[in-house]
């Protein structure tokens, strides 16, 4: 590679990775000091991951506009987001070489383009004081329960589950906002955080629990059909 | 809230044999086997998603495979109408060769409907023959010897272009992609 070439494409890096940490800030264990080191050890393959980064934006804003889907530039930065943790996390090992690399780039933006439109379109969770929680987030309440719950009382359980989630410890909101909102997998959410898998999965397990306990607790009359 | 192409996409979901990668490298240029890319264009009349991320290759980038500027993007070409025995009734005038446009604006029925839609610098002609319970399309193009694709639900033909006219037979309504030269797209919406 030439030496100004390198030397442009370590600018890039640079700017990915400043951006990435600010990108990745609510999720808190991916952060600069991380990619910088993922980067620092990374092999040349992985350093093709990372130099390809920029791309990421071009790709997020060209492909929502092909698809004529609305969006912001909060819904921008946040697919970034998924799409820099899925490259960088998954790595070199799942590109076949069946497509030109950027193609490969282009796929990933792609998919989590469609998660992301997918993910926003859920029934969207009002504000709480917490900023794990807070802001165009979205859940299905029936990861709760499977009770037929009419307009009026989404509403009342949508403020129900945002006042018990902005009650429990710091964690639990987090593993709460990565696993309900953003449909993180317990094993990319261990990752995330440091943790097992198990610790995760109890963790997840303990929210349900807390959760189906207060709905079942203001809607007692429908007790019969939560799970 | 969505487009409707938008809608079909999240419908479709993701492709169920992971063939996302072989359908990118048949669009950008990796692979270049004839077998190969035959079974990817067999797979995508099967997969919906596939085809849709395939569309979505060329929609967001150029011949050399590079991210198209802003502007440059070409638009889709969507034609739909409506079979009825011998005869079709066009269900928009968009393409429509200048002759048929009052007609279909009157909401007659056409014994042929014939379009004029973009593909690249050039521009083809779309004809749209009725039968009785299938259509025939005659696509005309410039060069002999151009490379058309007919996509439908669970079928796949490739015709090439012969004295002009690539032929395409019994086809059966539903939506059916046009594939020209591998990269350019004309969907035919029949409704029966």
């Amino acid at each position: 590679m030439e030496r100004d070439s390198s030397m442009h494409n370590k600018s890039n890096i640079y700017l990915t990775v400043r951006n990435s940490a600010v990108l990745y800030r609510r999720k808190k264990p991916v952060t600069y000091k991380k990619i910088t080191r993922w980067y620092s050890m990374a092999d040349n393959y992985n350093k093709l991951l990372i130099e390809h980064l920029p791309l990421v934006e071009k790709y997020t804003r060209k492909i929502l506009r092909s698809m004529n889907a609305e969006y912001s530039e909060a819904d921008v930065d946040d697919i970034q987001q998924d799409v820099f943790y899925k490259i960088l996390t998954k790595g070199i090992e799942q590109f076949r070489g069946d497509s030109k690399f950027t193609s490969y780039i282009f796929m990933i933006t792609r998919n989590a383009v469609i998660d992301y439109v997918k993910k926003r379109d859920r029934v969207s969770l009002v504000d709480t004081d917490d900023e794990t929680v807070q802001g165009n987030m979205s859940m299905k309440v029936s990861d709760f329960t499977d009770l037929f719950i009419n307009e009026v009382e989404m509403e009342e359980v949508i403020q129900l589950v945002n006042h018990e989630v902005g009650s429990m410890k710091e964690d639990y909101r987090l593993i709460f906002k990565m696993y309900f909102v953003d449909q993180e997998t317990q094993k990319d959410i261990a990752c995330m955080m440091n943790k097992s898998q198990s610790t995760i999965s109890e963790h997840v397990e303990n929210i349900r629990r807390r959760l189906r306990q207060a709905l079942e607790s203001r809607f007692p009359e429908m007790k019969k059909g939560i799970h | 809230m969505h487009s409707e192409r938008l809608r079909r996409i999240i419908e479709a979901g993701p492709c169920k044999i992971d063939m996302e990668q072989e359908v990118l490298g048949v669009a950008d240029g990796t692979i270049n086997s004839e077998n190969t890319i035959q079974q990817v264009f067999a797979h995508m009349a099967e997969c919906d998603s596939c085809r849709y991320l395939y569309e979505d290759y060329f929609a967001t980038h150029d011949n050399d495979g590079n991210l198209l500027e802003e502007g440059e993007r070409e638009e889709t070409v969507e034609l739909g109408m409506k079979l009825e025995p011998g005869s079709i009734v066009p269900l928009a005038a968009d393409f429509m060769v200048e002759g048929q446009q009052a007609a279909v604006l009157s909401g007659e029925a056409v014994s042929m409907a014939e379009y004029r839609v973009p593909a690249g610098d050039d521009t083809v002609n779309v004809k749209v023959y009725p039968g009785d319970d299938t259509v025939s399309i005659h696509l005309s193009t410039p060069g002999d010897g151009d490379r058309v694709t007919l996509i439908s639900a669970g079928s796949m033909e490739t015709a090439t272009v012969e004295k002009g006219i690539a032929r395409f037979e019994n086809v059966v309504p539903g939506r059916v992609l046009l594939v020209i030269n591998m990269r350019h797209f004309v969907t035919v919406k029949i409704e029966k």
